[in-house]
């Protein structure tokens, strides 16, 4: 089959897997003689938790954790679920209420709700600004003697904003709160410090950062001790904290993603911000085009735009060229836009109109330089159909 | 979103999009749709034998409305006033084959052309 694929603008949904990753994992799909289950006690099993140390002690380096305070999930999304579940679970006698923020990852939000629902939990859901930071003074305002987790995520998905998690753990610290941090989209674009940070619990992904898909992980602090309730009940595998058994090859590819994500961090940084600043000459020249979240607090290889006077499903589908996000999918009359740039009070309209671009590694300039010739084309086109004017005439 | 070949085709060279100047023989419709920026505003010029002789369109909306919007232009154009009443959603639906979910932007357009066309005929 030939598919013209799309120039591929979409790394905060998943990134490629990078070669050297694949490299690493690759034996451990093909040989004969390290496919065994890690928890077996002979040579077979034991080649294959070698290599699950290894990788453990690849990502603590890269979030400054010992091996042992990592735990290995499907995802990220499981991660957030054992973090909010298991420690709610296990604190619940300390208190009942939790802090969270509006446009947090719905794999947070839907667990808290859960806990709302299901558990007589109450939150504190605060709605950041309009630049998409939360204000600390609205966490501190909102912290009761109930108070016994509050979950905020690094790096947003949608608008690329960083949120002061140094503080916030600062805060947490001294009410003696946990602070469940969701960094899904932090690694390979920021520094992780997880004792900096005073994070009690943080998830993180691969695929997010040049790794496999379904393999994710939850940093759970030693000291002093964060305790969960298992959510995954079984073998008794991983401290029991997380049953099933380990699969070796993507433990592996997590493991080389994080140690590449660390040394590469200034390359890649330096190419996204010089690939942003190239999409930002050419859009910041456009009339009516609004900018999503604060534009210094925010990871470079993200942008979120909407255009005025376009729908977002026509943008988007005059801009199949590229692969790109959008909020938009006007399939019944009553759909809305992005919940996250709602909690920002971007007006509706605009919500249901704004894009997502995100770059990383594999992105070429040739790419970038496409991509703005079409979006100027496609824009110039579909405000002449729809007759809209800079000046509202 | 999957779109049909004749939605894509029509959303990426639309041809009659643009506004005519008003004039005594202009008829206008402006339609909204489920939100205050989606619209359908469509001009025809009917000639005093009640035939269409030109026809435009602004249009803020998806691809499907783009190309309804498109499609109801060229059926309507030298076309009689009676025979342009008859053109109705379904037909542009079936032409573009447009799938159920999104039926609404044909009687969108459908409703712009009966509306212009309810002007001319009030007026005549």
């Amino acid at each position: 089959m030939n598919i013209n694929f799309p120039i591929y603008l979409d790394y905060m949904s998943s990134t490629p897997i990078d070669s050297k990753v694949t490299e690493a994992m690759l034996p451990y799909f093909q040989d004969q003689k390290i496919f065994g289950n890690p928890h077996s006690q002979h040579v077979y099993g034991k080649k294959s938790m070698e290599a699950i140390t290894k990788a453990k002690l690849q990502i603590a380096a890269c979030i400054n954790s010992t091996p042992d305070e990592i735990i290995f999930t499907s995802g990220a999304t499981e991660a957030n679920n054992l973090a909010i579940k298991g420690s709610t679970q296990f604190y619940h006698r300390k208190g009942k209420h939790i802090i969270t923020c509006a446009t947090e990852h719905k794999a947070v939000l839907e667990p808290i709700q859960w806990l709302v629902d299901v558990h007589d939990f109450s939150v504190t859901v605060i709605k950041p600004g309009k630049d998409g930071l939360i204000n600390i003074q609205d966490i501190k305002n909102a912290i009761s003697t109930q108070t016994i987790l509050i979950s905020i995520m690094h790096v947003n998905n949608e608008i690329g904003v960083i949120q002061p998690i140094e503080e916030i753990g600062k805060l947490a610290e001294a009410n003696g709160i946990i602070m469940h941090v969701d960094a899904a989209q932090s690694i390979g674009k920021l520094k992780i410090d997880v004792k900096k940070m005073q994070a009690g619990l943080m998830s993180f992904s691969a695929h997010k950062a040049y790794g496999p898909i379904g393999i994710g992980a939850l940093y759970i602090r030693k000291s002093p001790r964060v305790r969960l309730v298992e959510c995954m009940h079984g073998g008794g595998q991983q401290l029991g904290l997380r049953a099933g058994t380990l699969p070796t090859g993507l433990i592996v590819g997590m493991g080389k993603a994080f140690e590449l994500a660390k040394q590469q961090l200034p390359q890649d940084n330096a190419k996204a911000l010089e690939f942003n600043r190239l999409l930002l000459n050419t859009l910041s020249n456009i009339p009516g085009i609004i900018f999503h979240g604060s534009n210094k607090m925010r990871v470079p290889n993200n942008i979120n735009i909407s255009v005025e006077g376009i729908d977002g499903e026509a943008l988007l589908c005059a801009l199949r060229r590229l692969a790109i996000s959008t909020a938009s999918a006007c399939v019944t009359t009553t759909q809305d836009g992005s919940y996250v740039l709602r909690a920002i009070d971007v007006p509706d309209n605009l919500a249901k109109s704004a894009i997502r671009i995100s770059f990383g590694r594999f992105t070429t300039k040739d790419e970038i330089y496409k991509t703005i010739e079409l979006l100027k084309k496609e824009i110039y086109r579909l405000r002449n159909i729809s007759g809209w004017r800079a000046d509202g005439i | 979103m999957e779109y049909s070949k004749q939605i894509l085709g029509l959303f990426d060279e639309p041809k009659y999009m643009g506004i005519l100047p008003f004039s005594d023989n202009i008829y206008q419709a402006e339609i909204f749709g489920s939100s205050s920026s989606n619209f359908v505003k469509l001009y025809l010029q009917i000639d005093n034998l009640g035939i269409i002789r030109r026809a435009g369109y602004l249009v803020n909306g998806c691809p499907v409305l783009i190309a309804c919007c498109e499609m109801m232009v060229k059926l309507v154009l030298g076309t009689s006033v009676n025979d342009a009443k008859v053109i109705d959603y379904l037909e542009i639906a079936s032409l573009l084959k447009i799938a159920d979910l999104k039926l609404h932007c044909a009687i969108q357009v459908e409703e712009a052309l009966y509306v212009a066309l309810t002007k001319y005929l009030e007026k005549s």
